[in-house]
């Protein structure tokens, strides 16, 4: 049989399900949930204009065991709609697959498509039966927390020697790039992935991309990142790989941008009008329907700027679709003007606020005591 | 610095209005709403507002003067002298923005900023200060006034006085200001130990206060339970792992026997089916063996059947001969009591007539007979008893054999043969007497003269021996 190239779509980390319960309003909380959905929808839409050959999740397709039955059905039928030859399933760490009684992937297997290969056991599959020079060796979560990584079986596995492809499909932490400090999380080295013999790794579990870059042909292990940010520790794009892998064995791979949202945390310092200008200005050029910020301002204001504040909060509100703001460490500014300005010379107040406005380092205490200042002056 | 001249033009309500003050103290009188604050309004915004200000300043603090009447600048113009320096001062508001200072030389300052500096540097003292004594509104000259009356010298004394009164507080009451920072820090760390940052006695997220929990105790315990579920959740978590773990383990093993049975089937029903078969080829050999026995028993109890069957009707006529039997035993069981009852009746019957004879043929006794009759009776029966009162009792052993003869009381001698070392033993009432061939042995009692009785004896016995014969009994 004369082997094609071969094209995957290859993601991870959808999460579907994941309830976003972090005091987000009620419709953005309901957006965040339905848009881990559309984006299914469209990366399977994207994988079809690639004319992709497979469509690959590694893990965590699903937030954790209990999904309701009727989202794990929608999954199941936007994964139908994918027009390749095969889409590949693995349970990840969040949706392990469970021996006996397992609701969520039995549902799944229920109602999922023919051409869907659910990898829910550690062993090989042959794709080549299928004009795909590829076998597949899946390396499936039977829990949330694993210290031993589920690969090991495959080093010992003989290969194949005429086929051209062997894929590893895993879950887990890579070291030197997950943050798995307890190494809970089916670690693996890279040294274990490059010796098991395979010719390429489609990874899962990691919400960052590797290799970090838009395009490539030297790499062989990838991580996708979550296709649709999920919350503030997502600081990028969704992101998903097309992959081509050539009749001579070359590997051509493409970061795909993918998802809705987007997640922004800043850090911004005020100390003039300007700064709020500059600030003001950013946020009008952030998209209201998509972003959502975290934003804590820091440093200290000219009293009519700091005396603004809840006004210029209600402003860039109105700029994003979701606002987290931190101000516990914005404070009035108070100089030795102001304070001349506002007591009188030698007074007991006066002489507070210069002592304390001397600490450079401590404005917090210059701050409370002038406000307890004014609260009792009037 | 004394104020010269002052001019609004315009400046809030006022279009166009030049003052000069004089030499000495300048009163301004006048009726509600006729501009006297505006002035003083006005010669503050000369003094300290800066005509270089952000729009929110102007929002807040110079809005207000804008002219009533339309205009988008407001100006005010003031002379004053420090000394013999004359200076003129020059600031608009609003649309235009402008500063200017001419200088005791005849210099010229325009620029906002320099202007404010130069007036920092003539008015020496800060704006506060200024605001709250020599802008002393109506609610502050009362006392200010009571101050300066009763003090002599109050030129001299008047920056002591306000100092006191105004400087010294600036309008802060500093118990109020003491209340309102214990209250915050009541607030906050109300039973928290501040320098152990942690709360008091031990009284952690296990053991917490009920009440009086500041902020920081409050946020610490928030903290605490979060990172208590946190850690309760991860828990359940490797519990979960742990026991999917088993059941992955088991599953695998079943899975295994599984195929084990599955690869070995045709052995393990082999097996089973042998299992059975030996069961019954088991049964079937007992059968046999019992099957066997019977056939070799088969005969001889035949035999023994036949013999047991012909013993049998022998013994069913005996039972029937038994039973008869049986019968009359019953029934002369019921008739036995009555058979002796009337044995007893037939006996009773004999002995009354044997004593209707015996009384037919006895003779009739007189009375006195019959009274000497029982009374010998009596005697002989007493004598008898007299003698049985007394007690002798001889015991001889001879040494060589021997023929005696023994007699005692009224009774008739008797002979007997005493052998070697055999003893001889006699009781008696009143006498014993045993002779020998060659001699005679008499034993008598000491309590009575058995002569004498014995003879009493002979003699009544003879005499009711003479009476039954003579009444022939």
């Amino acid at each position: 049989m004369e082997m094609m190239p071969i094209k995957i779509f290859h993601t991870a980390d959808l999460h579907l399900g994941m309830k976003f319960t972090r005091g987000y309003a009620p419709d953005v909380q309901e957006n965040l949930v339905e848009a881990r959905f559309e984006t299914l929808r469209s990366m399977i839409e994207t994988a079809n204009r690639q004319d992709c050959d497979l469509f690959v999740v590694a893990g965590d397709l699903f937030n954790n065991q209990r999904i309701p039955k009727k989202d794990v059905l929608r999954a199941a039928d936007l994964l139908k709609g994918f027009d390749g030859r095969f889409v590949l399933v693995l349970p990840g760490n969040h949706d392990y697959i469970q021996k006996g009684e397992d609701q969520l992937w039995s549902r799944f297997h229920e109602s999922m498509s023919e051409h869907t290969l659910f990898l829910d056991a550690p062993r090989c599959t042959d794709l080549t039966p299928h004009g795909l020079d590829m076998i597949v060796y899946a390396a499936p979560c039977t829990a949330k927390h694993s210290s031993t990584n589920a690969i090991g079986w495959i080093r010992e596995c003989p290969k194949e020697p005429d086929t051209s492809f062997h894929c590893g499909i895993a879950h887990g932490s890579l070291e030197g790039l997950s943050p798995d400090f307890n190494k809970d999380y089916y670690p693996m080295s890279r040294e274990e992935l490059s010796t098991a013999g395979l010719d390429l790794w489609l990874m899962g579990h990691t919400h960052i991309r590797y290799p970090d870059e838009d395009v490539g042909t030297e790499a062989k292990i990838f991580f996708p990142s979550t296709p649709e940010p999920d919350g503030f520790d997502c600081k990028h794009p969704g992101y998903a790989w097309l992959i081509e892998l050539g009749e001579d064995k070359s590997v051509r791979y493409q970061s795909i941008q993918t998802g809705r949202y987007r997640f922004f945390t800043m850090e911004r310092e005020l100390s003039a009008e300007d700064d709020v200008e500059v600030l003001k200005s950013y946020f009008h050029k952030l998209d209201r329907e998509k972003h959502l910020v975290k934003l804590k301002l820091k440093g200290r204001v000219q009293g009519e700027i700091y005396d603004e504040r809840s006004a210029m909060l209600t402003e860039l509100n109105e700029c994003v679709l979701h606002l987290e703001a931190n101000l516990s460490e914005l404070f009035r500014e108070i100089t030795v003007e102001d304070i001349n300005r506002e007591f009188t010379e030698g007074s007991f107040p006066y002489k507070l606020l210069m002592a304390l406005a001397k600490d450079q380092q401590n404005p917090i205490s210059l701050q409370i005591a002038y406000d307890f200042i004014q609260k009792v002056r009037s | 610095m004394i104020v010269r001249e002052l001019k609004l033009h315009p400046f809030a309500g006022i279009t166009n209005l030049e003052i000069n003050f004089e030499e000495g103290l300048n009163v301004v009188l006048g009726p509600n709403e006729a501009g006297k604050s505006t002035l003083v309004n006005a010669l503050k915004m000369a003094l300290f507002m800066s005509t270089k200000y952000t729009k929110l300043i102007f929002d807040r603090e110079i809005m207000r003067f804008m002219p009533l009447n339309g205009g988008d600048t407001i100006q005010v113009d003031l002379s004053f002298a420090l000394g013999t320096e004359f200076y003129r001062l020059s600031k608009s508001w609003g649309q235009r923005k402008e500063s200017t200072l001419t200088l005791p030389t005849g210099g010229l300052l325009a620029d906002a900023q320099a202007v404010e500096d130069k007036l920092k540097e003539l008015l020496v003292l800060n704006e506060r200060t200024y605001q709250s004594i020599l802008f002393a509104y109506q609610a502050g000259l009362g006392s200010t006034l009571d101050s300066l009356d009763k003090d002599p010298t109050p030129t001299e004394e008047l920056a002591s006085i306000l100092r006191r009164a105004i400087f010294q507080t600036d309008g802060v009451s500093i118990e109020r200001l003491g209340r309102t920072i214990e209250d915050a820090c009541k607030d906050y760390f109300s039973r928290w130990d501040k320098e152990l940052k942690r709360p008091p006695d031990n009284r952690g997220i296990d053991n917490p206060f009920k009440r009086g929990v500041g902020k920081v105790l409050g946020a610490y315990y928030e903290k605490e339970r979060l990172h208590q579920a946190m850690q309760e959740a991860l828990g359940h978590e490797r519990q979960m792992d742990e026991l999917n773990r088993k059941i992955r383990a088991l599953a695998d093993e079943i899975e295994a026997l599984e195929e084990f049975v599955g690869t070995n089937r045709q052995v393990v029903d082999d097996a089973r089916k042998r299992v059975l078969l030996e069961t019954r080829k088991k049964a079937l050999e007992e059968q046999d063996r019992r099957l066997r026995d019977i056939s070799q028993k088969w005969p001889s109890l035949e035999q023994e059947i036949k013999t047991t069957k012909e013993g049998l009707k022998d013994l069913k006529k005996r039972q029937a001969s038994l039973s008869e039997e049986l019968k009359d035993a019953e029934a002369y069981e019921a008739n036995k009591q009555k058979l002796e009852k009337f044995a007893r009746a037939e006996k009773k019957k004999v002995e009354l007539n044997t004593a209707r004879d015996m009384l037919a043929g006895m003779k009739a006794i007189k009375e006195a007979d019959f009274r000497l009759l029982e009374q010998l009776n009596n005697e002989l029966k007493r004598l008898e008893t007299s003698l049985e009162a007394g007690k002798i009792a001889l015991t001889m052993i001879p040494e060589k054999p021997m023929e005696l003869r023994v007699a005692k009381d009224f009774e008739d001698e008797i002979s007997c043969t005493l052998e070697m070392g055999e003893s001889l033993e006699v009781s008696a009432g009143g006498m014993i007497e045993v002779r020998h061939p060659d001699w005679i042995m008499k034993v008598k009692t000491g309590e009575m003269d058995f002569d004498e009785v014995n003879s009493i004896f002979n003699q009544v016995s003879r005499e009711y021996q003479n009476l039954l014969n003579r009444l022939n009994l």
